[in-house]
Parts: structure tokens; C-alpha cells; sequence
């Protein structure tokens, strides 16, 4: 009996901690809500804040009136860049070695040309040799180095020369706008916009001041408005807490599990608190695990699902590529079959024709034979002509008329 | 190629072979230095004259030679402001001296490769300033609009001011936003300065 009391006043007891402990979750779940009602609220009022300063700066944007200051475009275009020098590493002796060719080829030439023009008697032969070794010579050494190396130096003067025109284009061009006066411009331009930088710098510092100062005091209200609700929730948790800390039956630890144990012994499962306790931690490590398991299949079938979706997409558009192929195929039959088709009658057409020339031929060659026959009848030869010659009477060229 | 020529522009060519050669010569980054450097800086009298020479010698210091519009603008900025300043740089030879000069430094040090005109801008930027961290001048955390000289409480304007402003104006403004940087600045900032240096 005594036995019996206990388990029943156990039961009460742990009913009761089950009710506090259920209490306790309810309040603390209800006080987080609360701090995210609360950090939600916080939040949008910052979103609030920030869409109304970022608004006050486009504003202040459109306002701004100062130009971007610039510099004169002439005074920034680059200077036109310089001619190629000639790869050369001792300019002076290409130079002279080429210059000077060039003026011993044409001296060679002209007494060349001289001596040929005064025609020497044999005396001078030697004079006419040694003019046209020199004339062969220095032509030769003129064509093969001399003419480019005086091309090289030619060619880059001339590029020099037109460089050096640009260049002045450049600098008349520079010189009109790089004034003392187009450099003051330029300064007080930068004055300006500094200033107007400056001072929407300063508006809206202020602004940012001033809604901060409302973002703070914001803050605060909403701080306020929640504190007494937390304070509440607080204090009611506090006083769940205290009748939970001063449980002895079951220790902290199995708060969760007291409806549990209390289900164990109501329904006789357990005889005593130590056999119902081990009996509740052990059904509430199978839950866990049920869980589990079921939190696998679930993730398993999601696999499943995902891939017998994929499946049939992939199977879908293989559909797709067999019909498109399918058809492609019908399509390129169809025309083979009409390309056959007309060539057939291309070739009925042909055979046609062929069999029409053929009788046209057979016509001809028949009248041209009844015109031998009927000739070779007329001819003075025929009684003496022999059976095979006058059935080839249009390859017989014996007539003779009568 | 010409085989013919007068015999007259082969004694003129023979006569000029000197100025030719001379007009031949390349000018290392050493010859700005002699006495020959010194006095053609000393013959440039006009802003155009001198910028030449600067965007001469640059051609001579830089890594890369391809990017001339770099060059020049800094040959610009240099004939410009900083020439004629009362800063450390200013003068001959200081103006050349990569030690003393920090554009010059920026362009014997740095490959030229981007054609990011304000990029480079920026870069001078703060090297002209002593700045590490160039990209202070850009990101609105670091408030880059204070990290540039302003006029005096009387209008005047310094030779800092000069320079920087020839190089915000030679480089970015061909920045295409409202603002060119370092003129930047969002409004939902922090309010403290030091905060994110």
C-alpha cells in the first residue's frame, strides 16, 4: 500500500515537473521570439534610415551644379611620336661609306662614258679598261651596300622633316591653350568644384547626423517597447526555473523525459522509479535513432526522386534526339526515293529518246537502202553483180547508169 | 628602295653627317644628367619645350615605352606644376631624380601595361602624398576626398594643390561617374575617420 502511495505520489510529482518543464520550454521559446520580433523591427527601421539618406543623397546629387574642370584637350593630346632611327650602330662611316659610293659609281660612270665618247686609239686601251673595272666596280659595290645605305638616311630625314612639321603643328596648337590665363581657368574651375564637394560633403554629414540621432532614439523606443514584454516573459520564466531548481524527485537532466517515466509506471511498464527511468532513456534513445532512420529514408527518397527525375529527363530528350534522327532520316529517304524517282524518269525519258532516234536511224538507214537498191536497179553493172554485192548496194561504188 | 640620287644631296648628306649623327644619337637616362642634359633644360623656355624634354626623359627612365599618353601627361604634370614649385623636387636635377620625385619613381618602377588612365591617376596620387595604400583613394570607407590638399582659408592655393590637381585633371577625368575619385563619397558612411585606417 505504502509502495503503491509512492508510485502514485511519484506520478503526481513527475506529471508535475513534465507541466513545469513544458512551461519552461513555452517561455523560453517565447522569449526568443520575442528578441527576433524585436531584431526584425531593429532591422527594417535601420532599412528605413538608410533608403531615406541614400534618397537625400540623390538629391543633393542632382544639385550638384560645379562641372568636372579639364584640362585643354591640346595640351593633353600626346606628341607625335618620332620616326624609326636606322639600325646602325656607327651612323657617320654608313653614311660616308654610302654617300661616297654613290658619288664614285657616278664619276666612274661619267669616264666610262667619256672614253667611249672620245674612242682612243690603242695606246689609251689601258685608260678604257680601268674605266669600265671602275664603272663594273663601283656599281656593283653601289647596288649591293652603297644605294641602301644612302636610302636609309634619305628616307628617315624625309620622315624626320615631316615629324618635325607635326611637332610644331603640336606645339603652335600647345602653346594656344597651355596660357597662364587657361591655367587659372583650370584652378578656379577646381575651386569651384572643390566647393561644391565640399559643402554636399557637409549636408550631408548633417543629414547622416540628424537620422542617426533619430535611428539612436528609434532604437530606443523599440528597446523599450519590448523590454516590458521580455521583463514579463522573464519573470514568469524565473519563477518556472525556481519550482524546477527546487525538484529533488528526478534530477535536471531527465526534465525532458518526465512524462515519460511517469507513462512507465501508469502504465505498469516499470514497478519502481529506477526501472521506469531506465526504461524511459532507453525508449527515448530509440526515438532518436526512429528519427534518425527516418530523417535517412527521407533523404534517401529524395535521392531516389532526384535521380529517377533526372532519369526521365535524360530518357525524354533521347526520345527527342531518337524522333528528331527518325525524322531527319524519313526526310532524307523521302528525298533519295524523289531523287531516284526523277532520275528514273530521266532515264525513261532518255531511253525514249534513244529508242525515237533509234527508229529515226532505222528509217533512214531503210530509205537510204531502198535508194541503193532501187539505184543499183538502174545500174549498166547489175546482171553482173553477185547476190551479197547488191544486198550492199549502198557500199557499192561501181554504178554505172544505163 | 632609290638607286638614283643627285650628286648634290650625296655632298649634302656628307656635309650633314655630323648634325645627322647627332640627331641619331639615344639619349640614355645618363645623358640627362651631364652638362649637355642640363643645358638643354636650361634652353626650354616654354612650357611645350620643357614638356618635351620631361616626356623625353621619361621615355628614357620608363619600363615600358608603349604607353606614350602615360608619359606624356606625367611629362605635362611635371613641366606644369611641379617644376616651378617650391617643393623638394622642384628644379633641375631634382625634377629628374626618381629620389626625390615620386612620379618619376612611379614610372621608372612600374609597368604600364593597364591603359586605365585614372588607375595610374590614382597611383600618383598617393605616391605624391607618401601613401602606400593607393587604393585609400578610391574605396569611400577611407573618405578619399580628405586625403587631398584644399584651398587656404584666403583662396590661396598651394603648389600641392597645383600638382594634384593637374594630375586629377590629366588622369580621372576620363572617369565616366558623376564624381571622378577621389572624389568619393557615400553618405551611409562611419562617421569616424581613424576607424578603418
Amino acid at each position: 500500500m505504502n509502495n503503491e502511495m509512492n508510485i502514485s505520489e511519484v506520478i503526481s510529482e513527475l506529471d508535475r515537473i513534465s507541466s513545469l518543464y513544458d512551461q519552461h520550454q513555452a517561455l523560453s521559446t517565447s522569449m526568443d521570439n520575442v528578441v527576433d520580433e524585436k531584431k526584425a523591427e531593429d532591422d527594417s527601421f535601420a532599412e528605413e534610415i538608410v533608403t531615406t539618406l541614400n534618397e537625400f543623397r540623390k538629391k543633393q546629387d542632382q544639385k550638384f551644379s560645379a562641372k568636372k574642370p579639364n584640362i585643354a584637350p591640346a595640351c593633353l593630346a600626346t606628341l607625335p611620336e618620332s620616326p624609326k632611327k636606322p639600325s646602325t650602330l656607327n651612323p657617320t662611316k654608313d653614311l660616308f661609306i654610302g654617300a661616297i659610293s654613290g658619288l664614285i659609281m657616278m664619276f666612274s660612270v661619267a669616264f666610262w662614258l667619256i672614253m667611249i665618247i672620245i674612242n682612243p686609239d690603242n695606246s689609251a686601251l689601258g685608260l678604257v679598261f680601268l674605266s669600265v673595272l671602275m664603272m663594273l666596280g663601283s656599281l656593283a659595290f653601289w647596288f649591293v651596300k652603297g644605294a641602301s645605305k644612302v636610302a636609309m638616311f634619305v628616307d628617315w630625314q624625309k620622315n624626320q622633316k615631316e615629324w618635325k612639321e607635326k611637332q610644331k603643328e603640336w606645339e603652335t596648337e600647345f602653346n594656344k591653350s597651355a596660357t597662364k590665363e587657361e591655367n587659372e581657368r583650370f584652378l578656379n574651375e577646381f575651386k569651384e568644384y572643390d566647393t561644391c564637394f565640399l559643402k554636399l560633403v557637409e549636408v550631408c554629414s548633417q543629414k547622416y547626423a540628424e537620422e542617426f540621432k533619430r535611428y539612436e532614439a528609434g532604437l530606443e523606443a523599440i528597446k523599450e517597447k519590448y523590454l516590458n514584454k521580455l521583463e514579463q516573459i522573464h519573470n514568469e520564466l524565473s519563477k518556472v526555473s525556481e519550482r524546477l531548481d527546487n525538484v529533488t524527485l528526478i534530477h535536471s537532466d531527465l526534465f525532458s523525459n518526465a512524462w515519460r517515466i511517469s507513462s512507465m509506471l501508469k502504465t505498469g511498464r516499470a514497478d519502481s522509479l529506477k526501472e521506469a527511468i531506465n526504461l524511459a532513456l532507453d525508449e527515448e534513445r530509440k526515438d532518436i535513432e526512429e528519427a534518425a532512420r527516418r530523417a535517412e529514408a527521407r533523404q534517401q527518397e529524395a535521392i531516389l526522386e532526384q535521380q529517377a527525375r533526372d532519369n526521365r529527363m535524360h530518357n525524354a530528350a533521347m526520345q527527342r534526339a531518337a524522333e528528331d534522327e527518325a525524322r531527319a532520316t524519313r526526310a532524307h529517304n523521302a528525298a533519295m526515293e524523289r531523287a531516284a524517282e526523277a532520275q528514273a524518269k530521266a532515264a525513261e525519258a532518255q531511253a525514249k529518246e534513244a529508242a525515237k532516234q533509234s527508229e529515226i536511224a532505222q528509217k533512214q538507214a531503210r530509205d537510204a537502202e531502198r535508194a541503193a537498191s532501187a539505184r543499183c536497179a538502174g545500174c549498166a553493172n547489175w546482171s553482173k553483180c553477185s547476190y551479197t554485192a547488191k544486198q550492199n548496194a549502198g557500199a557499192c561504188g561501181a554504178y554505172r547508169p544505163r | 628602295m632609290k638607286f638614283f640620287y643627285s650628286p648634290m644631296k650625296l655632298i649634302e648628306l656628307i656635309k650633314n653627317s655630323g648634325s645627322i649623327a647627332k640627331e641619331l644619337e639615344e639619349h640614355g637616362a645618363d645623358w640627362y644628367f651631364s652638362k649637355e642634359g642640363e643645358k638643354t633644360y636650361n634652353d626650354a623656355k616654354t612650357l611645350a619645350q620643357k614638356t618635351m624634354y620631361f616626356f623625353d626623359y621619361l621615355m628614357a627612365v620608363s619600363k615600358s615605352k608603349d604607353n606614350r599618353n602615360i608619359l606624356y601627361r606625367t611629362a605635362y604634370i611635371m613641366a606644369n606644376s611641379m617644376d616651378s614649385s617650391s617643393l623638394e623636387f622642384a628644379g633641375y636635377p631634382n625634377i629628374l631624380d626618381s629620389t626625390k620625385n615620386p612620379l618619376v619613381n612611379y614610372i621608372k618602377t612600374t609597368s604600364l601595361v593597364s591603359k586605365e588612365t585614372t588607375a595610374h591617376g590614382i597611383m600618383m596620387l598617393a605616391a605624391l602624398n607618401h601613401e602606400d595604400d593607393a587604393h585609400k583613394y578610391l574605396n569611400t570607407e577611407y573618405k578619399p576626398y580628405t586625403r587631398i590638399t584644399y584651398c587656404e582659408a584666403d583662396g590661396s592655393i598651394s603648389d600641392k594643390y597645383k600638382i594634384e590637381r593637374d594630375i586629377i585633371g590629366a588622369f580621372c577625368v576620363d572617369f565616366s561617374g558623376q564624381y571622378m575619385p577621389p572624389y568619393m563619397y557615400e553618405i551611409v558612411e562611419s562617421s569616424n575617420d581613424d576607424e578603418n585606417d
